[in-house]
């Protein structure tokens, strides 16, 4: 473009603001999270040590983790985790919410019984899966998969329900098979009740897969805190927390950046 | 007008049917007797909650009568009445498809090829004048816009029958005026049968070959008065002729649309 230097002066003014506005929300972010951990860090000499730690220590301890391959070792057990755990319930949920959505009968049938299983808190069902699949990654898995399943399965679910019976009374007027209904009008239209579902399972995917680590575990993060917690090393339990928040993050990040991709797709 | 002689495109032999409400039974449509032409155009006027639109969930056949048959073309309708077109207030246009995707899904599921289908599908968008909105989505185009779009979708697989269900119901008067001029220059082209769901008196006579009246629940049958304009019709400008007056007042006169609030 030739006439970039005008550039400047074409931006409407409605949208600069709203940009000096963002601006200064990201700024203010910072200078709010710099001054709380500046806090802490001033403040930290008046705590004991064994219950809170302090800020600089949060970090060494994690530097020395990233670089000792204690970070990456368990990491790497969360991670697998959770992306199998999270996989795999996704998958059983949305193919059980399609069907149950297009079959109300069974969905009435099944109805209490999922309802109770959905009532129990997973943390709960840890004990048996432990007994059921020994302590290592399955039970972990299935925990998380469990958590995450009935998030999913029940927006899948709603979603099928409240597809627009007209579009399918068009199209089945129209000649389509009950494959073409699915295809062509259920699935597209539970598309973001779907999508919806996937992302609000995210950090129920963090949880299912740490409460297994905090039950039995010999790696993982959840191993971490809990070990760091046994041997009264609070800067040990801190980063371990510390280190969840970024991994919930970067999972939230993902999945966001997946579901505004594909539902730019669907639109 | 459609010749006397052909066989009916439907019909209605005795219809009625009932709804149950707190253990009590309520009919809906009560005896309902009809012979539709075939290539006929005709409106259903009636006060809300007449049964118009469960009569047509019949005809449909996504509804069953409980009394009497509905007969398609000389069958009983059992199950959904595949091929028929299908339009009702809301415009069931896939808000995920653009309009010409849209436009092309009747074609598809009928296996057209693509190349054909997509040609057909332009060639009825031009003819509604929304060929150059073919990539856009439905939500992006205007209201008059998306009931154009819907109209194109409905009668670019040509289906022998339309069902209409105040396909008009919800636009403003000068846009559902220019929707029934090309309504009529689309149909009179065509000639398909038409059975067209109003409220709208005016709407009824100016399409029409002819004006089933319903009663008041339970909807039964009050009046079929055959309109005997001239075609091909200009439905804006025949609003205006002594004949059209005329009908208008032996209509209203027929119908408790004077004391009627809304709706159907």
């Amino acid at each position: 473009m030739a006439d970039t230097t005008f550039a400047e002066d074409m931006i409407d003014p409605a949208i600069a603001a709203e940009r000096r506005r963002r601006n200064i929300i990201f700024a203010a972010r910072i200078i709010v999270a710099a001054s709380a951990i500046l806090l802490w860090e001033l403040m930290s000499p008046h705590f004991d040590r064994l219950v809170i730690s302090s800020p600089v220590e949060i970090a060494a301890r994690s530097w020395e983790w990233a670089k000792d391959g204690t970070l990456y070792l368990n990491l790497l057990v969360t991670g697998e985790e959770i992306l199998l755990g999270y996989v795999a319930g996704a998958i059983a949920a949305v193919a059980l919410g399609l069907l149950l959505g297009s079959y109300p009968t069974i969905a009435a049938i099944l109805d209490p019984l999922l309802m109770a299983i959905y009532g129990v808190p997973k943390i709960a069902f840890g004990p048996l899966f432990i007994v059921w699949f020994g302590i290592n990654l399955t039970p972990k898995v299935v925990i998380c998969g469990v958590t995450v399943f009935f998030f999913i399965f029940l927006a899948t679910y709603e979603g099928v329900r409240n597809v627009d019976r007209d579009l399918l009374r068009t199209i089945r007027l129209m000649g389509a098979t009950r494959m073409q209904e699915r295809a062509l009008v259920v699935i597209p239209g539970a598309m973001p009740a779907i999508l919806l579902g996937l992302k609000l399972a995210i950090p129920e995917a963090l949880v299912g897969a740490i409460v297994g680590e905090l039950i039995v575990s010999n790696k993982g993060i959840g191993y971490l805190i809990e070990y760091s917690a046994s041997q009264l090393d609070s800067a040990g339990v801190f980063a371990g927390l510390f280190i969840l928040m970024i991994l919930a993050v970067v999972a939230n990040s993902a999945v966001n950046y997946a579901t505004k991709k594909t539902g730019r797709e669907m639109q | 007008m459609p010749a006397a002689a052909a066989p009916p495109s439907i019909r209605l032999d005795g219809v009625s049917k009932w709804f149950f409400k707190h253990g009590k039974r309520f009919a809906a449509l009560d005896n309902i007797s009809a012979e539709i032409a075939d290539g006929a155009f005709v409106a259903l006027v009636g006060p809300s909650g007449c049964g118009k639109t469960t009569l047509f969930n019949m005809i449909a056949g996504f509804a069953r009568a409980d009394r009497g048959h509905v007969i398609y073309h000389g069958r009983p309708v059992e199950s959904p009445n595949i091929g028929i077109g299908y339009m009702t207030q809301k415009d069931a246009l896939l808000p995920w498809r653009s309009v010409l995707a849209n436009v092309m899904l009747p074609l598809h599921l009928q296996k057209i090829p693509q190349t054909e289908a997509r040609k057909r599908a332009l060639d009825m968008l031009q003819r509604v004048g929304l060929k150059s909105f073919a990539e856009h989505l439905p939500r992006e185009l205007s209201g008059g816009m998306q009931k154009r779009a819907a109209l194109a979708r409905t009668l670019v697989f040509n289906p022998a029958t339309l069902l209409m269900d105040e396909p008009f119901g919800n636009v403003d008067i000068q846009l559902k005026l220019q929707l029934q001029r090309e309504l009529m220059s689309l149909w009179e082209n065509a000639r398909k049968t038409v059975v067209f769901v109003t409220h709208d008196l005016e709407e009824a006579i100016a399409l029409s070959d002819q004006v089933i009246v319903l009663s008041r629940r339970p909807g039964r049958i009050k009046a079929v008065v055959p309109i005997e304009l001239p075609r091909p019709r200009d439905p804006v400008a025949i609003r205006f002729e002594a004949s059209f007056q005329a009908i208008h007042r032996q209509l209203w006169d027929l119908t408790d649309i004077a004391t009627e609030d809304e709706d159907g």
